[in-house]
Formats: structure tokens, sequence, C-alpha cells
């Protein structure tokens, strides 16, 4: 092979090697499931955190205790900034499904390097904010639970808060590595596409 | 779209849609023919969306590139492609040196940068260079220079 004809004429000649796994029909039918599954999805996502967001406000408001409003405060803290995390990933799951694939693949890297900033915004802000609020609510529970349980029962309550809050930011962490990865790559290959 | 139609623009691009995603994944041929599919149920989806202004045959490459793409946006992902040792390309025909060539070409195309991997696959499926800049959303004067250089980096590399 001494030129590039020679590379057209070996590509042109390559058995095509099509896996027909899926007829054309098969296709269209497994595309349908996708996009009805794809909504069914959607809507259960917003009715189940819909639902459970007017039970716990309901909750709260009917059967809350209003002679400990400290404990009323850490628990709205701690569900609420479980909420935030939530709904932020679930931004971002729509955000992602919005990627127009039939766009320019420069528009396509530009959509996806846009995205790809939002989710290093969550993981930045969103995510320690979340982490902080749960962590808060919780210490403000701590005194109310002491007196509550056994003192086993409590170190082990504050055994495992600690594994978690340790458990949860090595997670962040590799969170953070990953979509800055992701940024670094996105953003290099922009370049090579645009280079001349 | 009807089935029938969608079975004619099947019939006639998945082969070529099949190769593409098998030259940039490295001759894999699973991850290939995963990605075809999807193409193809993007197709299905999205059919109402085509303006018929467009070339069809361009529409359906945006599609194809953009998922090889979007599909190497997890690290997982990408770290299976950046092997150095390629698949095996199955025995498709007796001509053995032909098959050790062709491993070369694919191997030397995996070496090539992503961007590039895809417009020379588009070159390599016979596109005009007018699809192609409309595809990737480049001039045709600056995709013109580009494969030249792609063209020639392969060329040095497959002759080594």
């Amino acid at each position: 092979m001494n030129n590039f004809d020679d590379i057209q004429s070996l590509w042109d000649n390559q058995n095509p090697n099509v896996n027909s796994a899926l007829s054309p029909a098969e296709i269209i039918a497994k595309s349908e499931k996708n996009k009805n599954e794809l909504r069914r999805n959607h809507l259960a996502t917003i009715t189940v955190l819909t639902i459970t967001v007017i039970g716990v406000i309901w909750y709260a408001s009917v059967y809350g205790n209003r002679a400990y409003p400290d404990v009323t405060f850490a628990l709205s803290l701690m569900i609420g900034s479980m909420f935030l995390r939530i709904g932020m990933e679930y931004i971002s799951y729509l955000k992602f499904q919005k990627i127009n694939l039939q766009n320019t693949t420069k528009e396509c890297f530009e959509a996806t390097t846009r995205f790809q900033q939002l989710r290093l915004r969550i993981q930045l802000v969103v995510t320690p904010l979340s982490l902080m609020g749960y962590v808060v609510g919780f210490c403000l529970l701590l005194p109310y639970i002491k007196p509550a349980v056994s003192r086993g029962f409590y170190l082990y309550i504050l055994g495992s808060g600690i594994f978690f809050l340790i458990f949860i930011s090595i997670i962040i962490y590799r969170q953070i590595k990953r979509e800055r990865e992701l940024m670094t790559y996105l953003k290099e290959n922009y370049a090579k596409l645009m280079d001349v | 779209m009807t089935q029938t139609d969608f079975t004619v623009l099947y019939q006639k691009f998945s082969p070529k849609i099949f190769r593409l995603c098998k030259g940039y994944f490295a001759g894999d041929l699973d991850t290939a023919n995963d990605i075809t599919q999807e193409v193809f149920m993007k197709v299905w989806q999205q059919h109402d969306t085509f303006r018929n202004e467009a070339n069809i045959s361009t529409w359906i490459y945006q599609i194809a590139v953009n998922s090889c793409l979007l599909y190497l946006r997890k690290a997982s992902n990408r770290k299976e492609f950046k092997t150095e040792s390629l698949p095996e390309i199955p025995d498709s025909n007796e001509d053995h040196l032909n098959d050790d060539k062709l491993q070369q070409l694919y191997g030397c195309i995996a070496k090539l940068d992503e961007p590039n991997r895809l417009i020379i696959m588009m070159v390599l499926d016979g596109l005009s260079y007018e699809e192609i800049a409309k595809v990737v959303g480049v001039s045709e004067d600056t995709l013109r220079v580009k494969i030249h250089r792609i063209k020639k980096n392969l060329t040095q590399c497959v002759t080594k």
C-alpha cells in the first residue's frame, strides 16, 4: 500500500461484516418500546418526587412536634438537602437528553461541553452544599437522639454517620475527578476538530 | 416516514454506518453493532424533525457521528478503545494477506485523533467533501486541509 487509493481499495473490498441481529421491523419495535419506557420513567420520577415532597410537608405540618422546632428544622434540612441533590441530578439527566444529535459535530461538541460545565457546577457547588446541609441537620438531631437511645446505639449512629460522611466524600471526589477528565477530553477533541 | 421508507433507509445506510462505527471503535464488532442499532432507533424516533431541505444521508451521518462521540463520553468506554491490541478481524475471505493489511489499517485509524478518525471514516465511505463539511460543521476549505493531512498520516502509518 503506497498511496491513499490502495487504502481506499482495501477498504471498499472488505467484507461488510454486518451483524443483522435485528431486522428493520425489530428496530422500530425496540425504538417505540424505548420511547415509551423513557416517557414512563420520566412520569414515574416526577410523580414519586412530587408525592414524597407533598407527603413530607403534610406529615410535618400535621404531626410535626411543635415543642421541638429544632428537630423539625434539622429533619427539614436533611430531607431538603437530599431533594435538592436528587432534583439537580434529574435536571441534569433531562438536559443530557436534550442534546440534539441532529446538529453538526461542532455544535454537538459545544452542547456536550456546556452540559459538562453544568455537571461540574453541580458537583462543585450543589453537592457539597447539599452534603453540608445534611450533616448540619444530622448534628442538630444528635442531642435529641442521645437521651432517647442506649449509649451503644448512640455510638453506632455516630459511627455510621461519620462512616457515611467519609464514604460519600470519597465518591464526590472521584466524581469531580471524572467530570474534570471528561471536560479536558471534550476541550481537547473540540480543539482538534477546529484545528487546521 | 412509513415502515417501508425506514426499511429502505436501513438497508441502504446500515452497512455504511456499521462500517463507520467499526472503524471508529477500532474494529470492535459488538460496539459497532450496538451503536448502529442505536443510530437507527434515533432515526425512527426523530424522523419527524428531519427537514426535507437537508440531505437524508447527511442527517443520518450526523446522528451516527454524534452517537459515536457521545458513547466515548464515559471514561470506561474511552479506556476500552485506547488499547493498543486490536481485536482480531474475523477471516472474511481466503486472502489472509488482505486481512492482515486490513487489521493494520484499522490499527492506524485507531491511532488517529477521535475527530480525525470520524472524518476519515466518512471519506473512506465515499461521502463528498461538501457532505462531510455539513456533518462536521466546518468550512469545506478547512476540511480539505484536514483531510489532506489525515490521508498523509494514514498512508505513512500503513506503509511503515
